[in-house]
């Protein structure tokens, strides 16, 4: 460390950046700042490199370069995802030999086939998707190179393509939702529908080919939509819709709630493997599938920085991230039973007393609890009978409540 | 699109974005407010008058406010610094382009060279957003050893890319 740079410089520098820092702390760092222009020239660069490590590491390991800390947690494997798996490596081969760029990866898959060279590929979470590659049915994926994710309703056509480095997507027919990460400059995405094109810088937005015309929503940020017949641009904000076939080319304000609701996705666990009992769930890591199938939500959308659902999650220090849910809403985990009786400790508040916390599994109620007003506190349980084998938990509150963890251990 | 409004802003936008995750330090929130600002930028860009400010200092004043707004929603925990201060620090986040593509590049290759140990903290800080406590839980380390640890990290890239940079300046 500099001599011009004190000593507590560093520990106030990465609880700034990790949003931990306290009032007091943020003045200490503010006089620091402001003594030495050093200091301010270190605090400038460091946030450089924080903004922009997550990229590079991304990048590093998409291409081998590096290699993710292996887990230590067991594999878990059973007979979908040993199919899936060989179907995989089978696609996976193909895809090597084919020697197109790989440019997205499936997510998940209600029901989809994808041509490529005039052949029809199998496709399962982790298919690899190439440019030209023609998707017909509902799926998710992902973009390689960006957080960029595309999910497509039943019955879409997309054909994804590159050009000049940049995304664009070629919708034929069907419903397409694209949560559209922050775009490199110039290499904008650009969705193309037989009417419209529509350029995004970064955004949330939902385009569907109806009858003979195509309707833009968004959801976040902003879309230029230019419509094929006239040539005819509008720009269309978060919370406004267009429609192709308009008299006049407006913005209007038809966007509705159910947004997603036409996007069914197959129910997965939130990481690979489904969480295993004896263990603790964190209540953010609920089933991947979206709104009606893994989480209800009947509030609106909340930013979240871990999660891009509608269920609103923050932070805090010394508890890490806390899920707010409210009345007759749930989540559900994907969970694999050792098999036996478990006690359940869970951490949880309720914002009035006694508020009713339910734990269904497998459509049947499990226990409820009561939760306490006031902090953050574990109440538990005993004894819970969970067979051995992988099994859908819900849980579901009578009010709104905060949830941090739920925790199994084995009954002695 | 206004062809106009695109260049002059892509020019800037590295800066910008510098300036507001130096102020906004969670990078989703820096993000969106980018966005925000942006969206600021493109809907007053017909009101702005090139003769009687730089693109630079007016999309750098928008996003000043933009950025005291969003702290004053969110207000509980974040640090505001004083105008001087963030003026300071405003001046030390002009970055041109190409120095940003340089930089990243850098940034890349000092990772490459980097301890698999001490990349791996920064696989688990950055890329599975594992939090400090959570990265301490899992190297059975202290929460300040782990803050301290990280911040040195980002130093070490930081004098690293600064030596592939500008090679003799540190």
């Amino acid at each position: 460390m500099s001599d011009n740079i004190p000593a507590e410089f560093e520990q106030l520098c990465s609880k700034y950046i990790e949003g931990t820092i306290s009032l007091e702390e943020g003045k200490q760092l503010e006089q620091i700042l402001e003594s030495s222009e050093e200091c301010v020239k270190v605090f400038v660069q460091n946030t450089r490199v924080h903004m922009n490590t997550n990229e590079a590491l991304k990048e590093l390991i998409q291409t081998g370069e590096i290699e993710v800390p292996k887990p230590s947690k067991k594999k878990y494997f059973n007979t979908w995802l040993a199919v899936a798996a060989s179907l995989a490596i089978a696609a996976g081969l193909y895809f090597v030999t084919s020697g197109k760029a790989k440019i997205a990866q499936v997510t998940s898959v209600v029901e989809a086939t994808i041509m490529r060279n005039g052949k029809s590929i199998p496709v399962t979470t982790d298919t690899m998707i190439q440019a030209d590659d023609e998707i017909n049915g509902a799926l998710t994926f992902k973009y390689l190179t960006e957080e960029t994710t595309v999910e497509l309703a039943k019955d879409s056509k997309l054909i994804l393509k590159v050009q000049e480095e940049a995304q664009r997507l070629y919708l034929d027919q069907g419903t397409l939702l694209a949560n559209v990460a922050k775009q490199k400059t110039g290499k904008n995405l650009i969705i193309y529908t037989p009417h419209a094109e529509s350029t995004v810088l970064g955004t949330i937005l939902k385009i569907s080919i109806e009858e003979n015309h195509t309707r833009l929503d968004v959801e976040e940020g902003l879309v230029s939509f230019t419509r094929k017949s006239d040539g005819k641009e509008i720009k269309i904000k978060e919370g406004y819709s267009t429609f192709s076939n308009a008299k006049v080319l407006v913005p209007e304000s038809t966007f509705t709630a159910d947004f997603h609701s036409d996007l069914p996705l197959m129910q997965t666990p939130y990481f690979s493997d489904p969480a295993n009992i004896p263990g603790r769930i964190e209540a953010e890591n609920f089933d991947l599938g979206g709104l009606g199938v893994a989480y209800q939500a009947s509030s609106a959308k909340s930013k979240n920085i871990y999660r891009k659902e509608n269920i609103k999650i923050t932070s805090i220090n010394g508890e890490g991230n806390l899920v707010h849910l409210n009345k007759d809403e749930w989540l559900e985990y994907t969970l694999k039973s050792s098999g036996g009786d478990f006690n359940l400790n869970l951490r949880t508040s309720g914002l009035q007393n006694d508020i009713q916390l339910t734990l269904i599994l497998d459509g049947k109620v499990l226990t409820t609890l009561s939760v306490p007003q006031g902090k953050l506190q574990s109440l538990n349980t005993k004894d819970l009978s969970i067979p051995e084998g992988v099994h859908i938990l819900q849980v579901k509150t009578s009010d709104s409540i905060i949830l941090n963890w739920l925790e199994f251990t084995k009954s002695k | 699109m206004k062809p106009e409004f695109i260049n002059q802003y892509t020019v800037i936008q590295p800066s910008l974005q510098s300036f507001i995750v130096s102020q906004v330090p969670n990078l989703s929130d820096a993000e969106d407010l980018l966005q925000e600002v942006a969206l600021v930028l493109w809907n007053k860009f017909e009101n702005f008058d090139s003769e009687k400010a730089q693109f630079r200092t007016w999309a750098f004043g928008v996003a000043k406010y933009e950025i005291l707004n969003h702290k004053r929603k969110h207000a509980r925990g974040k640090v505001i610094f004083n105008e001087t201060l963030v003026e300071t620090i405003s001046a030390h986040c002009q970055v041109t382009f190409e120095e940003d593509c340089h930089q990243k590049d850098a940034l890349k290759s000092c990772l490459k060279e980097m301890s698999d140990e001490n990349r791996d903290i920064l696989v688990y800080y950055y890329f599975q957003k594992t939090s400090c406590e959570g990265i301490a839980e899992k190297l059975k380390r202290k929460l300040a050893a782990v803050y301290t640890q990280l911040h040195r990290l980002r130093d070490v890239l930081r004098r690293c890319i600064n030596t592939k940079t500008s090679p003799g300046v540190e």
